[in-house]
């Protein structure tokens, strides 16, 4: 067990917390929010859900960088001081409670929804798999691109509907292929770096920026 | 009729009471302290259950498993992956329950099949070369967040007013009966007093100390175990051992990861339970039994979540405890008596539709109302709606 400090910011006035907290290596800054939440500070308030990296709720800025809080060790930060803050570029609704709704809001209707007719694996396997964006926002906080650019993790998932061969392909291709969709991107892969799943939102831009209008 | 219900606990339990409650014309208030599924439901390693794992111990909850799986199956599709799952033998020991196992799931109407081996290595080639036998059951994955969503987005839509980050401080009880509950808004600090005669008791392994802030004594055996997950689908079906119920005998995949659950112990508080990370590499070789590559993946995560068991064990006999829910209706049993209050505890999450209409229900027979209910045959709505602007959301 080492000695660390936690340094959350608060919402309201600017202002940070700074807890002192003993942990493990293994500990997970979900569990140490956790830990501040029933033993020092009740009045701290974080999302959190599936502590597995599964769903999304998690994601916060840890030490500068957006990542999910359930699947970051203060082992591998390797700092004794530890900052924590609310995603940028969303409504701010308690210390480290963002409102995730116009990025949800900006996604196309049964995107990465499970279908009966998926195969993830062999010819004639039918078996089915979740997509991999579990909708976190990092991509959307980490992108320098502001105005009204739809942003990373909308536009991934609408070209993997476009790859899917979804009923609604003229749609989704007007909407990706907007002035506020692709376009808008301006190469900074910050999306990619920024993504706790693996989905590479960068590269599905690039792909509808392929696209012919 | 009273229309207003207090829905104590957003996890599975309480979004599925605050939805079947919104279609029965009533209008639920549901109060979370924190984020909605940040409990137990969100951290479920995601078996949908059909229910042979409880069928040689219990049929009635093996039945109910699979009624509950089915409906599960066709009203929220988009949250399920629907592969189905395989019981494997692994040791000599184990062959001697695959005839008695495949009854049992015949008894409990679970359309169970054996499976010759050669033909498991081509549907599933992960796993272990070495098994006996296998079982073919309809086993799916949940995605707990976007399930307990889509409830209550329903839920948004019929009416019902979902407060996260609400805690209920006191429910307030005058000559035996409820009159309202005291909240405290955590995002803004402000108390409110909610006037409410009905109250719905939904806090999973927090239950008690709910029930206690009525009066009531309610034992719940908050009981955590520790799962972990790897990097990488080693199989796309649910792969359980095939043999009494015990840990580290299941394996779900979830989109790129595979999981698997579960050790077992007692926590006395679940606000205080501490992920034991030396149950990991117990549980990976476990799983390597059955699936012998799944420890060279690569190690994603390890957490534990509390099973919300209903009533009072050692921590020896902690696996005794029944899987089943009950539905208690304080006016009628128990010493203390409080009319109005109902808790709905135990269950798992596959169960928690079930729970729903069995809370619903209870409250109709306190205001001596029949009213039928209707969300086991209405689709649910994508958990994406739970943010459209009619959602309140």
């Amino acid at each position: 067990m080492k000695e660390y400090v936690l340094k959350v910011s608060r919402s309201g006035p600017f202002r940070w917390s700074k807890y002192q907290i003993k942990a493990e290596e293994t500990t997970t800054i979900v569990e140490l929010l956790e830990e501040v939440e029933s033993t020092v500070d009740p009045t701290l308030t974080y999302r959190h859900s599936c502590h597995h990296g599964s769903c999304g709720t998690c994601a916060c800025i840890i030490n500068g960088k957006e990542a999910l809080a359930c699947r970051t060790t203060v082992g591998a930060l390797g700092t004794e001081e530890i900052t924590v803050e609310p995603l940028r570029s969303f409504p701010r609704e308690g210390d480290l409670v963002a409102h995730l709704g116009s990025m949800i809001r900006s996604m196309p209707a049964a995107g990465s929804y499970v279908r009966e007719d998926e195969c993830n694996r062999r010819e004639g396997a039918v078996f089915q798999r979740f997509e991999d964006c579990i909708e976190c926002g990092c991509c959307m906080s980490a992108c320098p691109v502001g105005g009204d650019f739809i942003g990373p993790a909308p536009l991934a998932m609408m070209n993997r509907e476009l790859q899917k061969g979804s009923k609604l392909q003229e749609d989704i291709r007007s909407k990706a292929l907007s002035r506020s969709g692709a376009p808008s991107c301006r190469d900074h892969f910050a999306c990619s770096r920024a993504c706790p799943s693996y989905v590479y939102p960068g590269r599905h831009i690039q792909e509808l920026k392929k696209l012919e209008r | 009729m009273e229309r207003r219900v207090v829905v104590i606990g957003g996890g599975g339990t309480g979004i599925a009471v605050s939805y079947d409650l919104s279609r029965r014309g009533f209008l639920p208030i549901l109060c979370e302290r924190g984020e909605l599924t940040s409990g137990t439901t969100g951290r479920h390693h995601g078996q949908l259950h059909c229910g042979a794992r409880y069928a040689m111990g219990d049929r009635r909850i093996a039945k109910e498993c699979m009624h509950e799986s089915s409906i599960l199956r066709a009203i929220a599709p988009q949250a399920i992956e629907y592969n189905g799952g395989l019981f494997v033998s692994v040791t000599e020991e184990d062959d001697g329950y695959t005839e008695q196992f495949l009854d049992c799931c015949a008894d409990s109407g679970i359309p169970a099949k054996k499976v010759p081996v050669l033909q498991v290595r081509e549907l599933e080639p992960a796993v272990s070369p070495n098994i006996r036998s296998a079982v073919w059951v309809p086993d799916g994955t949940i995605d707990p967040w976007r399930l307990v969503l889509s409830f209550a987005s329903g839920a948004a839509l019929h009416g019902a007013d979902l407060r996260p980050y609400t805690e209920v401080l006191d429910i307030e009880v005058h000559s035996g009966a409820v009159t309202g509950v005291l909240v405290r808004n955590r995002l803004t600090g402000n108390d409110e007093r909610i006037h409410t005669a009905l109250v719905v008791n939904a806090g999973g392994a927090w239950a008690g100390k709910i029930a206690a802030l009525a009066g009531i004594q309610l034992d719940m055996s908050p009981s955590p175990g520790t799962m972990a997950a790897v990097r990488g689908r080693a199989t796309s079906m649910v792969i359980s051992r095939l043999h009494p119920a015990g840990d580290g005998d299941i394996i779900v995949p979830q989109r790129r990861l595979s999981i698997i659950g579960s050790t077992q112990w007692l926590a006395e508080d679940p606000d205080r339970v501490r992920t034991r990370s030396e149950d990991i590499p117990y549980l990976t070789e476990a799983a390597d039994m059955m699936v012998p590559s799944f420890s060279s993946l690569p190690f994603h995560a390890a957490w534990s979540a509390s099973r919300p068991l209903f009533g009072a064990a050692g921590n020896e006999r902690v696996r005794e405890l029944s899987r089943d829910f009950i539905c208690i209706n304080h006016g009628e049993s128990g010493g203390n008596r409080v009319h109005g209050l109902v808790s709905i505890v135990g269950g798992k999450a596959t169960t928690l539709r079930g729970m729903g209409e069995a809370a619903a229900d209870s409250v109709c027979s306190i205001i001596g109302q029949h009213i039928p209910c209707s969300t086991a045959d209405a689709l649910l709505p994508g958990h994406r709606s739970y943010y459209s602007p009619g959602a309140k959301r």
